[in-house]
């Protein structure tokens, strides 16, 4: 089954229809410690490309592989927490912002990560957000605060592979860019990798990026 | 003689008809053109209770357990179907399910009702097995019919909240139980409510049966106890059989969402 060996993530012909006539069909590969940026115009399908790669859609056909074993080899649930899906809209949870950070860790297939809370601090500061926010409500963030909330929410439980719709898409200028500086840093440690979509250039002169992923509208005939 | 049971003659039932005549009178004087439907509803009500009557009267006669069931599956049948006539925006097929949800919790409420509290002889008497199990029926419907509505409206009005849950590494069960949660508690609610207030608002149809068919009224307030605290065990184990039975038809067989859900 193995077409190429020592790739860390790579997806082969992954092709689904959507909205009648649309489809996309995208194969590409990211290299540990790097990042893969999805770029093309919208209804080009790139949020769909993410979401089959988190296993949240299904693909009409392709095969996804992670450290040369098929995606199917691994349990969905495993594999969601490795290679996790952070959405372009933030998601906030009813509680406060550290119930929000802890929600993940309550889930059963989460047990064996452990809380660090120095970690929860050192992203929160870096991405200008005050500790003494940890015990404010959640839903009373601004946009761009509950998309950092999110970011953080992903990274302090350390999968191997981030999926980001559009981090930047709720951010004003600075905290774009120290957000972006914080992917970029996280990518580097150990064996991570990120897959990025952005449509705006300016994210990109940010980011230590390997390679960029064009996705074209497609339209059946 | 103040109490004991006084039968409803023919002519006393042709005498009631006076009743349907005041009815006509105040839709004729308001000119509400429900005349027909009255005439034809009181028809109806008249033949299908007759009829309902004599088979009663037939079955309590033969008093055949295989009979009894073969009718209380067909009453469970009867209440799925309109439990889940009800329940339209939904986006799976729940018939199967609700069917096995009224009957399950039927069967093991009003067995335990029958059997051990009030243990006619013999056990399966259909005088009291018919009206008992159609009483857990009626209200186990309802409830089925509300944790339903309840768990698809609150998984749509959610469905970010439930993928994000996902991506966490959450199992459908996980992703799902807060408003799953929502949903049983949407079912049980009516029924414990009404345990509240239940004789100072209303008198409960079969303990204002009883007391008019001459029962003690000390003594029908026992039956309409059991009753109730029988239909809100019923309506607890449905609301949770159905939740159960139907949240993983949300999902699909990747443990993400079901492309019905999201394409509602």
């Amino acid at each position: 089954m193995e077409t190429k060996s020592g790739s860390f993530f790579r997806f082969e012909k992954i092709y689904r229809q959507f909205d009648t006539n649309r489809y996309l069909e995208e194969s590409a590969e990211v290299e540990a410690g790097s990042i893969l940026i999805v770029t093309g115009p919208s209804g080009s399908g790139k949020s769909t490309l993410l979401k089959i790669l988190a296993r949240l859609m299904k693909p009409d056909s392709g095969e996804v592989y992670w450290h040369d074993k098929n995606w199917l080899a691994y349990s969905p649930v495993q594999w969601r927490s490795e290679i996790q899906f952070v959405s372009q809209k933030p998601i906030i949870f009813p509680g406060s912002i550290k119930e929000n950070l802890m929600l993940p860790f309550s889930l059963k297939n989460n047990k064996g990560k452990k809380v660090n809370t120095e970690l929860i601090l050192y992203y929160m500061d870096k991405t200008g957000l005050p500790s003494q926010m940890l015990s404010q409500e959640a839903k009373t963030l601004s946009g761009g605060e509950a998309a950092r909330v999110a970011l953080i929410r992903a990274l302090i439980t350390e999968p191997d592979i981030l999926l980001l719709d559009e981090p930047t898409a709720f951010l004003d200028n600075e905290t774009r860019i120290i957000t972006l500086e914080t992917i970029d840093e996280w990518v580097k440690e150990q064996n991570r990798a990120a897959i990025i979509v952005s449509h705006q250039e300016e994210d990109l002169k940010h980011l230590n990026y390997q390679e960029i992923l064009h996705c074209p509208i497609r339209k059946a005939v | 003689m103040d109490s004991g049971y006084i039968p409803i003659s023919n002519w006393q039932l042709i005498l009631s008809l006076v009743l349907v005549l005041i009815t006509g009178l105040v839709s004729m004087l308001m000119k509400l053109g429900l005349f027909k439907s009255l005439l034809w509803g009181t028809f109806r009500a008249f033949i299908q209770l007759m009829l309902i009557g004599y088979l009663l009267t037939f079955i309590f006669e033969l008093n055949n357990l295989l009979i009894i069931i073969a009718i209380i599956l067909l009453m469970s049948f009867i209440a799925s179907r309109e439990a889940t006539r009800r329940v339209t925006k939904i986006a799976f097929n729940p018939s199967i399910s609700s069917f096995l949800t009224l009957t399950a919790s039927t069967f093991l409420v009003g067995i335990i009702v029958v059997v051990l509290i009030i243990a006619p002889e013999p056990w399966y008497s259909a005088r009291i097995v018919i009206p008992i199990f159609g009483m857990i029926l009626g209200n186990s419907m309802n409830a089925v019919a509300l944790a339903l509505d309840r768990m698809h409206s609150e998984i749509y009005a959610h469905i970010d909240q439930v993928e994000q849950m996902l991506a966490f590494g959450a199992t459908p069960w996980e992703a799902s139980r807060y408003y799953i949660r929502k949903a049983v508690e949407a079912g049980m609610t009516p029924t414990i409510n009404s345990l509240m207030v239940v004789g100072l608002v209303s008198l409960p149809g079969m303990m204002t049966g009883q007391i008019l068919a001459g029962m003690d009224p000390s003594e029908a307030v026992r039956y309409q106890f059991v009753v109730l605290i029988m239909i809100a065990a019923a309506v607890a184990i449905a609301c949770l059989l159905i939740v159960s039975l139907t949240y993983k038809k949300m999902f699909n067989d990747d443990m993400a969402l079901s492309e019905n859900i999201r394409n509602k």
